[in-house]
């Protein structure tokens, strides 16, 4: 009895790793089903940097969302689904496999959670959220534009 | 009766497309040497507009998204590097481009960076600045263009040659009005069918537009 309430209290302790290091939801705001959420957008990679209008929205089960630049152009779409993301029209200057997986990979995070594998997410009260890719050195950081 | 219903929506359904093909304008290809023409009435129209203050539509579909981003805002260009590009609705953010540095300012927030820093700002700058001022129709080397005449307007479209260019836009169509030969509307067409369509009116030209308008702290 005494060694049951102690495997019970070992895999309670897992479990309560587990949850802190695997968020069950990823860190933007779902909303109501197709509501559309803009933020400003800035992806730092060592000295580059990308910025724009990054638009997102949740419906049926999955995410999609697009980064335009301030004209309107492009950089790329994405499709999040079961925490894999599909990344679509995506500007030559970002259209390389190592740019794509890793890209992919925490757009994925970012919209459904998922193992943080060397990222940190940073959520103010006023919506910004920051994800930082310790690993890549990428920091993505998102500010939700107000009318 | 069902013949009368028929009837009936046929007339609607036609009365309805009246208007859009009225005010739809017909664009023909320019008659021989006339080419040549439009490009040096652009290029003189450029060279004379030193600044250039208007009110700007722009209109992004995005197919992803199954949505229709309609924005407007101001527009302040100086020769030759000088741009601010402010959203006044749905949102308030603005864009300023001084030479190498460009500010993004929104209500919460306020970034500054080197133009230098991203391939893609280079490219897209520089497209934007020429769609500006006509300066892309000398650019012959990254573009094939063609050119039409309608009623009191020509228009130009411009297919990229250049392979990386072509990833970004499938065609740029710009409308200039032969009034004062300077851009009224550029459409910018990504290779997977989405456009980007901006309107700019109210233009005033050469007001002198003071430093203060594109600083950048």
């Amino acid at each position: 009895m005494r060694y049951l309430l102690l495997i019970s209290l070992y895999l309670s302790g897992v479990s309560c790793v587990c949850t802190r290091e695997v968020p069950v939801t990823g860190a933007l705001p779902v909303g109501d089903s197709g509501h559309l959420f803009r933020y400003q957008a800035r992806i730092t990679a060592g000295r580059s940097v990308i910025t724009g209008l990054f638009v997102v929205k949740h419906a049926r089960g999955e995410w999609r969302g697009s980064l335009i630049n301030e004209f309107g152009i492009k950089a790329f779409d994405f499709i999040v689904v079961e925490r894999r993301c599909r990344l679509l029209n995506t500007t030559p200057f970002l259209d390389k496999w190592y740019i794509r997986r890793t890209l992919g990979s925490d757009l994925a995070f970012l919209c459904a959670g998922g193992k943080p594998k060397g990222r940190r997410v940073e959520r103010s009260a006023g919506g910004t959220v920051i994800l930082t890719h310790e690993k890549r050195h990428i920091e993505y950081l998102l500010q939700p534009m107000t009318r | 009766m069902n013949n009368v219903h028929v009837k009936l929506c046929l007339l609607f359904a036609l009365a309805s497309l009246l208007p859009a093909g009225a005010g739809a304008q017909a664009f023909l290809p320019v008659a021989d040497g006339e080419e040549r023409v439009v490009r040096e009435r652009i290029a003189e129209a450029s060279r004379e507009m030193v600044s250039l203050t208007c009110d700007f539509k722009q209109t992004k579909e995005l197919s992803i998204l199954d949505e229709k981003m309609l924005s407007v805002g101001r527009l302040y260009y100086r020769q030759a590097n000088r741009l601010r590009w402010e959203y006044l609705s749905p949102y308030r953010y603005t864009f300023i481009l001084n030479d190498k540095k460009i500010l993004m300012e929104a209500e919460t927030s306020r970034n500054v960076i080197d133009v230098q820093s991203s391939n893609l700002f280079q490219e897209i700058v520089r497209i934007m600045m020429s769609s500006i001022n006509g300066d892309g129709l000398a650019d012959i080397r990254s573009f094939t263009a063609a050119y039409y005449r309608g009623e009191g307007a020509w228009r130009v479209t411009l297919v990229p040659v250049r392979r990386e260019i072509k990833k970004i836009f499938s065609l740029i169509e710009l409308t200039f009005n032969t009034n004062d030969y300077t851009v009224d509307s550029v459409r910018m067409e990504e290779p997977n069918g989405d456009a980007t369509f901006i309107e700019l009116s109210a233009k005033q030209f050469n007001t002198g537009l003071a430093d203060e308008v594109f600083t950048i702290d």
